[in-house]
């Protein structure tokens, strides 16, 4: 029992936020103004920073490895997600914020995936932020693009009888901010759960000794499994964000 | 075993449930917004921008260079027919004047031969006159000379001189009805 009550305090450390980062060998105390979370994001963006700002070589007219690489997400990302959703003219425009949000999210759940890391975007406060800064484009883009006008009229659906109307709008109103909230959660919960599961494994070995060991090749194959999350979760969340502001910047679509 | 857990859960208060994984933390969402706006308004400018008119010029070039070859097939393909054309037109025109040739030799070998032909005829015709006309003197001096001698004969066996014209024209008679 002690056992399991001490796997289940790891692994609730573990996947939250607190202001101890746990490295072999040392604990290091966060000042009060920053988590271990926070230093995630710090340390992704740094690391977005010099992949991109300093290793990727942008005159290149014909790639190389890395950039080669890190080139084909940004095709994606413009070709499949912004101009997919947006059309080609606002998608162009719109392309360096989805391509922010994909390395960005991706970084953070690569960096999840590294043992003296910690998943930020198993953090709700970072996915909520997020997914606010999705929310603030859906309503602000529109209001930009089409009025204020426009933008009310985006929560009035086509072809419905009039009276119907009255209890639609409503629920689209409401919809636009189920939507971001739904980003929220659909992130932040995949993210917690995959390191649960993977810990949880792992804590089986703790608490029934070797009987328990074929769990290791379990955790391992979750773990590839998370990988393969990490990947797609960012594409997720970047694709919805793209589409839900496609939605409300071009409402007859 | 229950102090134990108590003990660790005391020890570090925040981590005791699933209540504070959904813990709102106005810091770290203003952390988050302020790291995401800030690697996103500096990666606009060293990276997005440069990076997405990179990839736009190369794909302009790949178009324009796409473009360029297919005008060349063009051009190529208009070469290689005028030249197909050219080429089938001498063989032609060859042709003509092989035909023209073989037609002008054949009517010349047809007027050789229908001079030739002449000719023969002329000289045929000349030998047949010149024969038919050694023929009549032949006939004519046989049939004067047979006469004399029918006269001659006849003179001796009658023994009397018999008047010459009138008896050559009764011979004559005889001889035409021999």
């Amino acid at each position: 029992m002690d056992k399991t009550a001490a796997v289940n305090q790891y692994i609730m450390e573990e996947v939250q936020d607190s202001h101890e980062w746990v490295l072999p060998f040392i604990k290091v105390h966060l000042p009060d103004f920053l988590s271990v979370h926070g230093v995630m994001l710090i340390l992704c963006a740094s690391i977005l920073l010099l992949l991109f700002g300093v290793l990727y070589r942008k005159k290149d007219v014909v790639p190389h490895g890395l950039t080669n690489l890190l080139e084909v997400f940004v095709l994606f990302v413009r070709d499949q997600i912004s101009i997919a959703c947006l059309g080609d003219k606002d998608g162009r425009k719109m392309t360096p914020l989805f391509c922010s949000f994909f390395f960005f999210i991706l970084g953070l759940n690569l960096m999840g995936l590294i043992p003296i890391f910690r998943a930020a975007t198993g953090n709700v406060n970072v996915t909520a932020a997020l997914a606010l800064i999705t929310l603030g484009f859906m309503i602000f883009g529109s209001i930009y693009k089409n009025g204020f006008i426009g933008f009310v009229k985006a929560f009035v659906p086509h072809g419905v009888p009039w009276p119907l109307l009255f209890l639609l709008t409503p629920i689209e109103f409401i919809g636009m901010f189920i939507k971001a909230f739904a980003l929220t959660i659909r992130l932040f919960a995949n993210m917690l759960a995959g390191h649960i599961v993977i810990f949880a494994l792992l804590g089986l070995v703790v608490i029934f000794g070797w009987a328990a060991l074929p769990a290791m090749a379990l955790a391992m194959g979750v773990y590839f499994l998370e990988l393969f999350i990490a990947f797609l979760q960012a594409y997720i969340f970047t694709l919805l964000s793209a589409m839900f502001i496609g939605q409300m910047v071009h409402p007859e679509h | 075993m229950q102090d134990q857990a108590t003990h660790a859960t005391v020890e570090v208060p925040s981590h005791n449930g699933e209540a504070d994984v959904m813990a709102i933390s106005p810091m770290m969402m203003g952390l988050t917004w302020v790291t995401f706006i800030l690697v996103t308004l500096i990666l606009y400018k060293v990276a997005w921008r440069p990076i997405l008119a990179t990839l736009e010029r190369r794909e302009q070039t790949i178009r324009t260079a796409q473009e360029n070859a297919e005008k060349i097939r063009l051009q190529l393909q208009d070469m290689e027919e005028k030249r197909r054309q050219a080429v089938a037109d001498a063989e032609k025109q060859a042709k003509e004047i092989l035909a023209a040739a073989r037609r002008a030799a054949e009517e010349a070998g047809r007027v050789i031969e229908e001079k030739s032909r002449r000719e023969a005829q002329i000289l045929v015709e000349n030998a047949e006159r010149d024969i038919g006309k050694a023929r009549d003197n032949a006939v004519a001096a046989l049939r004067r000379e047979s006469a004399e001698l029918s006269i001659a004969i006849a003179g001796k066996l009658i023994g009397s001189n018999l008047d010459d014209e009138k008896n050559r024209s009764l011979v004559d008679k005889l001889i035409g009805q021999l």
